[in-house]
């Protein structure tokens, strides 16, 4: 068995009537760049809150390195780093400052307040007040907090919210390198399936509190079982003669679609379709987008 | 992005939940930028300045009666400025309350801290004692400023038992008050209301005789009856309801001891979301 630092059984948590999150069988395995994708309200950060041990399961169970969350949250809870929705700071209080009343919970020097500074290319402004940071800023001393007490697993939640593209490549950087270069797990959240693409090895994902799909995101691709896309230049008289062929009208371009990518299939297709006395003018694979495998799991692009 | 996402992991303790040293230290890393150690001045240096403002006003007439012989130093001192006494640690303490635990609301910082290997229930204790903590600072300079009228009006020898007992026994009484007080402003992110409680209560506690004399809002102006009276000072038939310095310290464990506990049970059950 996979060495599992996050691991949950039908954890669910309810408001009022509403299942927010809906027995969720989350499991992160070591040094995993997991990403947890949903979109806004989906449930992702009322899991994550679950997980820190902020707020309490109505039913089933979280465990983190093992341990059940929150009986023995304050066992594990040195080796989490997180952050958790919009990032906490002390407005009257300086970066550097702020950094500084969580060390102190967590008894690492002050060398180790430079160094995360420095990793999220704070320092310049570490002596400035927090609440007159920019977004982004506020964004990098979150994870830098997060960071600060050199954890085994860091939990983000919505890390690039407010960083301009050339933060977001860098954060993106940062958390590529966290399994690679010192032995990190990483749990991400993101309404942007972009986003995980570039940095998750395993994505979870989560609609309407249900976990939808989890696995390899190479998996993930896997479903996307494509068409090919076939020109002709009388699609009426190609679909009456190929008939017993999953062939269908694409109603947006007038081309021809084969849901099957099996090379024999186009073979014998074309081979009919010429037979018939219908002119072929191109055919070529088309693979579904990560994104429209998400839209077609959450169900929104139902229609797309 | 520099490499060292991990450097210190070696160094880091195991277990590592968060001592108590560190939540105080923590927390005095927090006050510093904010209202809170000035105000601990301010109070105290405020009542002081309004009994040299009436002095600079009425001087005259309120010395003359130490003069005849008809009061002490001491006296002419407390009858003119006990009442305010009263009244400003009890609002100091609804202040330092609400300060100490709004610049968690207001920062959104309760789910980082409680992210932390932090004990809930003791965080909550912690910062009791913080505020415990600066309205002793407080009274103490309180008694500081009665001292200094006396010497500048040059009202006879300092009187240090009562000036000792005008430092310690509204600070325990007030206690109870702090404690409630911050146990509202945990719960409530908005401070109006907990404010508001703060302001008003006392009032009332101040003027309304009937209310048992050890519920919180009494317990201040008893002790402070007490305090003044130590040396006999108070004719038979004043205020006085009796209750003994060790009563009041009593009562105030009680209450102390009540509203922290519920205070920390509240705060580590609570959904912090």
């Amino acid at each position: 068995m996979k060495d599992l630092v996050v691991q949950t059984a039908g954890l669910t948590k309810r408001y009022g009537k509403r299942n927010v999150v809906n027995g969720l069988d989350l499991r992160v395995e070591r040094e995993q760049i997991y990403g947890f994708l949903g979109l806004n309200g989906a449930g992702k950060t009322t899991t994550i809150r679950m997980l820190m041990g902020l707020i309490r399961p109505t039913s089933g169970s979280a465990r983190l390195f093992g341990h059940p969350i929150p009986a023995e949250r304050m066992k594990v809870m040195r080796r989490v780093g997180a952050l958790v929705e919009s990032p906490s700071y002390y407005a009257h209080l300086s970066g550097r400052d702020n950094l500084r009343v969580v060390a102190t919970l967590l008894d690492v020097s002050a060398k180790r307040v430079s160094e995360v500074l420095e990793i999220v290319r704070l320092t310049a402004d570490a002596g400035r007040k927090a609440g007159d940071y920019s977004l982004g800023m506020k964004q990098r001393l979150g994870i830098a907090t997060a960071l600060l007490g050199s954890p085994e697993l860091v939990v983000l939640d919505e890390p690039t919210n407010g960083l301009d593209p050339a933060g977001i490549h860098e954060i993106r950087d940062l958390i590529r390198s966290m399994p690679r270069e010192h032995g990190i797990s990483v749990l991400v959240s993101s309404h942007l399936l972009a986003e995980i693409d570039q940095m998750a090895t395993t994505v979870g994902v989560i609609h309407g509190g249900r976990l939808l799909f989890q696995g390899p995101i190479e998996d993930l691709r896997a479903r996307s079982h494509g068409h090919v896309r076939i020109e002709v230049d009388r699609p009426e008289a190609a679909i009456a003669i190929a008939e017993g062929f999953p062939l269908t009208r694409d109603d947006s371009d007038g081309g021809l679609l084969l849901d099957s990518t099996l090379p024999g299939d186009a073979a014998r297709l074309v081979r009919t379709l010429v037979g018939g006395g219908v002119a072929v003018y191109r055919v070529e694979e088309r693979q579904r987008t990560l994104e429209e495998i998400f839209l077609e799991l959450t169900g929104e692009g139902a229609a797309a | 992005m520099s490499g060292a996402v991990s450097a210190t992991r070696a160094a880091a303790p195991a277990a590592g939940r968060a001592s108590t040293l560190a939540l105080v230290h923590a927390d005095w890393r927090r006050m510093r930028g904010t209202w809170l150690l000035p105000l601990t001045v301010l109070g105290p240096l405020g009542v002081t300045l309004l009994g040299v403002v009436l002095f600079l006003l009425r001087g005259e007439y309120m010395v003359g009666s130490f003069i005849s012989g008809e009061k002490t130093g001491w006296q002419v001192v407390i009858d003119q400025i006990d009442m305010v006494h009263v009244f400003a640690i009890a609002l100091g303490a609804a202040l330092i309350a609400s300060m100490i635990v709004d610049v968690e609301h207001r920062s959104d910082t309760w789910k980082q801290m409680f992210g932390l290997p932090v004990s809930r229930a003791r965080s909550y204790a912690v910062k009791f004692a913080w505020g415990a903590g600066l309205l002793a600072v407080s009274s103490a300079l309180m008694a500081v400023g009665y001292a200094g009228i006396m010497v500048w009006q040059d009202l006879g020898p300092l009187p240090w038992g009562n000036l000792a007992r005008v430092a310690w026994m509204p600070w325990v009484a007030v206690l109870p008050l702090f404690a409630l007080q911050l146990l509202l402003s945990a719960l409530m992110k908005n401070q109006a209301l907990p404010l508001a409680v703060g302001i008003i209560a006392p009032m009332f506690g101040m003027v309304m005789s009937e209310i048992p004399a050890w519920l919180p809002w009494r317990l201040v102006s008893e002790a402070m009856t007490v305090a003044v009276g130590g040396a006999g000072a108070v004719g038979p038939g004043e205020t006085l309801s009796g209750l003994s310095p060790t009563q009041i310290a009593a009562a105030s464990g009680a209450w102390v001891l009540v509203f922290v506990t519920v205070g920390a049970v509240v705060l580590a059950r609570r959904e912090i979301r």
